[in-house]
């Protein structure tokens, strides 16, 4: 078996026994792989105890002669960037999975992914270590860079469904369905376009052509909605963490019985 | 092939986390060939597991009593409350033997992707907890030192943050009796970053 090594972004990982772990993680060269790291849940390993969501790291595994299905055998995973600014707050927490979870969808195994690897390598970082202000903003970039890596970019120019040019799209209506903006003829008969406002085109047309933009609370909202619309359209289903993208919900308080300190 | 009790044995034997195929034949076997009064001490031990074994109604661990012993003990703290992921968790603690608080088992660490929620935790009966004694003065947050365990004790500073109660988490880092010549490159990273003072304390004359 040869051994390679590869650049890879940890996507998931799952138990396998009381010692092992099974990792996916997405790679340059080899788009999604999948390995299997025995002896990785135990303290003094190779692995570092690195081999976890999101971190990014340098992968050395055998490569096996075939069966596409089976899992490689990782050797070592030494960490390049364990992006720690992502757990310092829940936004950043589900932001970064909701990354994981939508490269995991959207990549095959053996199919090389530079584009979404270096789309979300940015995100991740931008994610960890950018201001709390530009969280947003930095997801939806990085989520236009997996989804243009697998041929899935929004059409802001012209009419998705003809051949009408932007002078004839009002530039007001989108539909998931039809992959972008519609022309008035075509928006009235598709029941799956929306109004987006002109602000939120501006920010999202910014945020694919790599403009750096900040979203105002409207804005976002609406990106949002329209961006799950689309990716529930392509995937044909919604993202677990999707719902976990909003503001974090407020913790009702209710007071503690009585002051503390207060016992005897 | 050895009829069907054997076989039923094998299948609930790799029904158990970590036993494939050949460690449940091995165990059956093992069973089969042993004496009967070794075999059927195992089937009661499982049996009053099953029937005795429940989670504390305070803590969630696994006790045979509930409260459990450490609740009802009341030489532990009430002050002190340790938050940790497992029952084997409280096992482990106790065996550190520096630890003279309470627990609350959460049954479980966040894990959005495998579909694990907050809710699935007992996090809210923690909450509630906190809030209705008003004893405890700290919790410490010991949920594991791996992504799911940062992304859990995330999920309970949110909880416990507005009930105004201290809030601790484990150190990390060097492990006693170990060198950092042989440290791995992110154990060092993390004992770097929480790295404590070391000014003598000077004590009043």
């Amino acid at each position: 078996m040869p051994i390679l090594k590869t650049e890879a972004i940890v996507l998931r990982v799952i138990d396998y026994s009381e010692t092992s772990l099974v990792a996916w993680s997405l790679t340059r060269e080899h788009g999604r792989l999948h390995v299997i790291a025995k002896g990785a849940r135990r303290p003094r390993s190779p692995f570092e105890g690195a081999l976890e969501p999101l971190v990014r790291g340098e992968l050395v595994f055998y490569r096996k002669k075939k069966a596409s299905d089976a899992l490689e055998i990782a050797k070592e995973f030494d960490p390049i960037d364990r992006h720690s600014g992502l757990r310092s707050d829940l936004a950043r927490v589900h932001r970064g999975l909701y990354l994981a979870e939508l490269a995991l969808e959207l990549s095959e195994r053996e199919d090389p992914a530079p584009e979404a690897f270096d789309a979300l390598a940015r995100g991740l970082h931008d994610l960890a270590s950018g201001p709390t202000s530009a969280l947003d903003a930095a997801l939806v970039a990085a989520e236009l860079g997996l989804l243009a890596a697998a041929g899935l970019s929004p059409l802001l120019e012209g009419c998705a469904r003809c051949t009408a040019g932007a002078a004839n799209v009002s530039g007001v209506v989108f539909s998931a369905a039809a992959g972008g903006l519609l022309c008035d003829r075509h928006a009235q008969g598709d029941p799956a376009a929306r109004p987006v406002s002109a602000g939120t085109l501006k920010s999202l047309a910014a945020l694919q052509q790599g403009t750096a933009v900040a979203l105002r609370d409207g804005v976002q909202r609406d990106l949002r909605a329209l961006l799950d619309a689309f990716v529930r359209h392509h995937l044909g289903k919604s993202l677990r963490l999707s719902r976990y993208l909003g503001a974090q919900r407020p913790v009702r308080h209710r007071p503690r019985r009585s002051p503390r300190g207060a016992h005897a | 092939m050895y009829g069907e009790a054997v076989e039923r044995l094998i299948r609930e034997f790799k029904r158990l986390p970590g036993i494939g195929q050949r460690t449940a034949e091995r165990l059956t076997f093992h069973i089969v060939q042993g004496s009967e009064r070794e075999g059927l001490a195992l089937a009661d031990a499982i049996r009053a597991v099953k029937e005795k074994a429940r989670p504390c109604a305070e803590c969630f661990t696994v006790s045979e009593r509930s409260p459990c012993e450490i609740c009802s003990d009341p030489r532990r703290d009430p002050r002190v409350l340790c938050v940790v992921e497992r029952p084997t968790d409280v096992l482990a603690m106790e065996k550190s033997g520096g630890y003279k608080g309470r627990y609350h088992v959460l049954l479980g660490a966040v894990n959005l992707l495998e579909g694990v929620e907050p809710h699935d935790l007992t996090i809210d009966a923690l909450a509630e907890r906190v809030r209705q004694d008003d004893r405890i003065e700290e919790v410490i947050l010991a949920t594991n030192p791996t992504f799911d365990g940062d992304a859990t004790a995330l999920h309970l500073r949110a909880a416990l943050e507005p009930l105004g109660v201290r809030m601790t988490r484990l150190a990390r880092g060097l492990p006693a009796g170990g060198s950092l010549e042989f440290a791995s490159k992110a154990i060092l990273a993390e004992a770097l970053e929480g790295r404590r003072d070391y000014q003598e304390r000077r004590r009043p004359s």
